[in-house]
């Protein structure tokens, strides 16, 4: 994980988006213990304090558990809505690119003719890598 | 916590400690090297105690606070949880270890080697008028810690140590010898050499203040300084210091003035029956008037000051003192005062008279005349042989300083080729036309005599035997016409007293008549006030067993004993009686001892009453009489205590 | 969250120039505050006021509830500070150094000490005027977390140090934080540390906090980096 510290979206923010996108994805399954509060704060160099608000604000919301002393896991309930909210964040994040080229007065037909070339473009470099 | 800081010291000061002790190791190893050479041995004692030790003193102390200015640990050391005042402390703590170590060094030595001790050519420090005590140089010592305060002191105001050191030496050695200038001085009392064992540790108190003054003001300076701003320091540490100093020379002259200095009290009294006692103190003259209960200061001196020559008569007293302007200029000077303290005037002395009187030739006896008005001098001119002796010895000097007299000289009195010839002036007898002396000389055959000097004819004249030998002579009557002598005839011949009337020139032999023949007056007379009756002590011889001891009252007119009372059987409270009449010549008082009180006996020698002795008072030595109050001396402890002999009260008056 | 230091109305003067000037700022404990301002304008001075090592010209320090004033001693055993000039005995062995400091605090934990030498690979026996600047800030971490601080000063330690040396130290802090939840005043000039860890910011300038707010709420008022807020805010006004 890396945050950058001079974006303006809050670091614990940044935090809970890692998270959540790794259970979208896939690389976090339910019941997989998270690192400690310590471990990444360290491993990232940011203020524990700020990791734990990350921690506090996902268990609010349902997407992981913490038990006192054996540390946090992804909570159970993520598995059946997986499909879903993979969908829901891809959504969330296009709808964030839109909101931007927006913001540039970009028409609709300009936006889906940068989306399809930075389409082409990320086919090309995944040829020439191996997968 | 403060174990850390005290070790740390240690572990920073380590190198100049050695070093400091390797230098010390030196110098003693060479005493036993020079074992043979006694001077070489001297000088490097002297080189140890005046040169080792206090450099040695003021290079530990320059490097108090050296590490942290040179390893720039200020900011680390005060955000330490340590308090300020601890951290002084520590470092001066060690400090002194150190020094205490190099002493400990030397006192082994001082130990180990006897002959060391006993170098007593110390001739510097003699020269400067210092007297060491005979076996630890206490003043080396304490000298050593007061240069290693004043330097720590300062070592915290700069970080370059070579500053410190020559700041500390110029302060650290200055200020003491300052402080015995002022002691050389006439504004210091000439203390220094009027009364030394005064002036050590006067000294030496001095010392301890004026460490104090520096360290105080080194603590609340670190303590309180803003260590941001520049000169902060240096200002605190001066704010606090001055009045600090300040406190240490004030303490100073109160040491000085007022601790009790065994020999610097003197009590030198004498009592007049006009119902008044004069007295002479380091402090002055005084006189007690019984009637009122008080005690007036006459004629403030310092210690120094008051010549052993006084007398009153008439209304006025003369008494000589001493003019020290400087210890090569000292003069003696007579001064003559009435008796309420008034009129205080300069006959004789610095400026007054001064070539009319000869030099090198000082006051032994002054007499006033009954009258108040002229004043009798013997001067120590007769003591010189008589070729040396360039001027007569008798001289009279009117009180109210307008003449002075140089009476001629009698040969027959004064002109004794014998070794040793004492002479004094007695009393001015016959009203006021002349003066009795009595003259002692030596060696043997030793003799007494009394003489009589008319003051008109200017001759003298001898009344009494050259060939019979006085103990004692009693102090005139009260009418000023009779005087007691105890004398015997021959060296073996039995003490007898006589009574001598100046009005017609006849002996009467009291004792070793038909009417006292056993024994003979062991205790000074004591006139009853109207002059006809006379109380003494007599001294008998038993048949088998220690003498005895009487009282007695004897009749001058009747010529015997009146009354009789067997005392103590010890002599020596025997000898300490002094009985003396009061005022009104209704009783006698004597001082006993034994009974540790005075006792109070009616004319017929029945005990009326005692009074103790107050818990107070050392052992009582002599006893006066004035008015109804007594007068009673210490000589142990040089004090003067009076007892209202109706309200049985006493007072302390000196 | 409970009230740990307020200061009231401090200020002081150097010579006639104020320095700070009716400064306020009460610190919660548990949380970290960055202390912004330019070289020279009292950040150095607020820290060494607090560790009494120089006296205020007015106002009024409390530390949990109690006030403290120049010569106390005791509050200090809880406080750590890690100053800009590394300010040790240069003479003393790193091992002499945290001996003799172990002595001033009740709560000195040796083992820590020593792990943390092992780990920032100080030599107990090298001198402390032999190490690097990266060294000796590390070293005065070290000493100062040792003693288990309730409250923990830096003062621009990481100035002039490079990027993996301050990322090091920066980690450090971390972990402290982590397992002990001490409360931390950053001062520094330099942001980009500040960035990550503070949760408070505060910002000096002409003597007094200009700025006392959460980071957070800045960041999203401002909506821009923190080297640019803290360029704007003081900025001379022309």
């Amino acid at each position: 994980m890396r945050v950058d510290a001079s974006s303006f979206i809050p670091i614990y923010e940044q935090i809970k988006k890692d998270i959540v996108r790794r259970v979208a994805t896939g690389q976090l399954k339910v019941h997989d213990p998270l690192p400690s509060i310590r471990d990444l704060a360290t491993e990232i160099i940011v203020n524990p304090n700020t990791v734990a608000r990350a921690y506090r604000e996902l268990e609010q919301d349902g997407l992981i558990t913490t038990q006192k002393g054996r540390g946090s896991f992804i909570a159970g309930r993520a598995r059946p809505d997986a499909e879903n909210d993979l969908n829901a964040y891809l959504g969330r994040v296009m709808d964030e690119a839109i909101a931007e080229a927006r913001k540039f007065d970009l028409g609709e037909s300009a936006i889906l003719g940068l989306f399809e070339e930075r389409l082409r473009r990320n086919a090309d470099r995944r040829k020439r890598r191996p997968a | 916590m403060f174990r850390a800081l005290y070790f740390k010291e240690w572990k920073e000061k380590a190198l100049l400690f050695f070093f400091e002790m390797g230098i010390l190791v030196l110098l003693i190893l060479a005493q036993f090297v020079f074992r043979e050479k006694k001077d070489i041995q001297e000088w490097l004692i002297y080189a140890v105690l005046m040169l080792f030790f206090p450099f040695a003193a003021l290079i530990l102390g320059a490097a108090g606070f050296e590490a942290e200015y040179r390893q720039g640990a200020w900011a680390y050391l005060f955000s330490r949880p340590v308090g300020r005042g601890t951290i002084w402390l520590a470092k001066f703590a060690a400090l002194l270890s150190m020094l205490t170590a190099l002493w400990l060094v030397f006192a082994a030595l001082w130990a180990a080697a006897p002959g060391i001790r006993e170098i007593r050519a110390w001739p510097m420090l003699g020269k400067a008028g210092l007297t060491l005590e005979s076996v630890i140089p206490w003043w080396s010592i304490l000298l050593s810690v007061f240069l290693l305060t004043v330097a720590f002191s300062l070592s915290l105001l700069h970080e370059r140590q070579f500053n410190i050191l020559f700041v500390s030496i110029g302060a650290g050695l200055f200020l003491p010898a300052a402080v015995w200038a002022v002691m050389n001085s006439r504004a210091g009392g000439f203390m220094a050499w009027l009364s030394p064992e005064r002036a050590l540790p006067t000294f030496l108190v001095c010392l301890v203040l004026v460490a104090l003054a520096f360290a105080a003001a080194s603590i609340l300076a670190l303590a309180k300084s803003d260590f941001s701003q520049p000169r902060n320091l240096t200002f605190g540490f001066v704010r606090w210091f001055v009045p600090f100093l300040v406190l240490a020379l004030a303490g100073t002259a109160a040491w000085a003035l007022l601790t009790p200095v065994p020999g610097g009290r003197y009590l030198y009294h004498f009592a007049f029956s006009q119902g008044d006692a004069y007295y002479v103190t380091h402090r002055g003259v005084f006189k007690y008037s019984a009637a009122a209960d008080r005690v007036q200061w006459l004629a403030k001196g310092k210690s120094f000051g008051f010549g052993w020559a006084m007398d009153s008569s008439g209304g006025k007293i003369a008494y000589t003192a001493y003019d020290i302007k400087s210890k090569k200029d000292i003069e003696e000077v007579l001064w003559v005062v009435n008796a309420d303290g008034s009129g205080r005037k300069k006959i004789l002395g610095r400026g007054v008279r001064e070539n009319e009187w000869p030099q090198d030739v000082s006051i032994m006896n002054l007499l006033m005349s009954p009258d108040g008005a002229k004043v009798a001098i013997l001067s120590s001119s007769y003591r010189n042989k008589p070729k040396a002796r360039r001027s007569p010895p008798l001289w009279l000097a009117y009180a109210d300083g307008t003449r002075l007299e140089s009476l001629p000289d009698d040969p027959a009195l004064f002109g004794d080729a014998r070794a040793y010839c004492w002479v004094r002036l007695v009393a001015w007898v016959q009203a006021g036309t002349s003066v009795l002396l009595e003259k002692r000389t030596s060696p043997s055959p030793s003799s007494f005599s009394l003489w009589l000097y008319d003051l008109g004819g200017r001759t003298a004249r001898m009344l009494l035997d050259n060939a019979v030998t006085a103990s004692w002579l009693s102090p005139i009557s009260p009418d000023g016409e009779l005087l007691a002598v105890k004398y015997q005839k021959g060296l073996k011949g039995p003490w007898q007293l006589a009574v001598l009337d100046f009005r017609t020139m006849a002996t009467t032999d009291i004792t070793g008549s038909a009417a006292e023949p056993q024994g003979q007056v062991s205790s000074q007379i004591s006139w009853e006030p109207k002059g006809t009756r006379i109380a003494y002590v007599s001294r008998r011889k038993q048949a088998e067993g220690p003498d005895v001891y009487f009282l007695v009252v004897y009749s001058l007119t009747a010529q015997k004993s009146l009354a009789e009372r067997r005392m103590t059987k010890t002599e020596g409270a025997a000898q300490l009686y002094a009985p003396s009449w009061t005022g009104d010549g209704a009783r006698i008082v004597v001082l006993d001892r034994e009974a540790n009180g005075l006792r109070i006996f009616g004319p017929d020698l029945n005990e009326t009453e005692r009074i103790a002795f107050p818990p107070r008072m050392g052992p009582p030595y002599g006893l006066t009489i004035v008015g109804n109050h007594a007068l009673v001396q210490d000589n142990v402890t040089d004090s003067l205590w009076r007892c209202d002999l109706v309200k049985k009260t006493w007072k302390r008056l000196y | 969250m409970s009230e740990l230091l307020r200061i009231q109305h401090l200020s002081k003067n150097f010579g006639r120039k104020p320095v700070l000037k009716d400064f306020d700022l009460t610190v919660e404990s548990g949380r970290v505050y960055g202390l912004l301002g330019r070289n020279g304008e009292g950040k150095t001075t607020l820290a060494r006021i607090l560790m009494g090592v120089i006296p205020a010209d007015g106002g009024e320090v409390s530390y949990k509830g109690r006030r403290i004033s120049f010569g106390d001693s005791a509050y200090k055993r809880e406080f750590g500070y890690v100053p800009e000039d590394p300010f040790f005995y240069e003479g003393m062995t790193v091992r002499v150094l945290l001996d003799f400091n172990a002595r001033f605090y009740p709560r000195w934990d040796r083992k820590r000490a020593a792990s943390d030498l092992e780990r920032f690979a100080l030599d107990p026996k090298s001198r402390v005027r032999t190490l690097s600047r990266g060294m000796k800030l590390k070293l005065g971490l070290a000493v100062a977390l040792a003693a288990a601080p309730e409250f923990l000063i830096l003062d621009d330690p990481t100035s002039g140090l490079d990027v993996p040396t301050r990322q090091d130290f920066l980690r450090d802090i971390i972990r402290e934080l982590a397992a002990s939840g001490t409360t931390v005043l950053f001062a520094t000039h330099m942001v980009h540390e500040l960035e990550r860890i503070v949760e408070r910011l505060l910002v000096l300038h002409g003597g007094r906090l200009i700025v006392d707010e959460d980071f957070e709420a800045v960041k999203a008022r401002y909506q821009a980096s923190l080297e640019d807020i803290f360029v704007s805010l003081v900025a001379d006004k022309a």
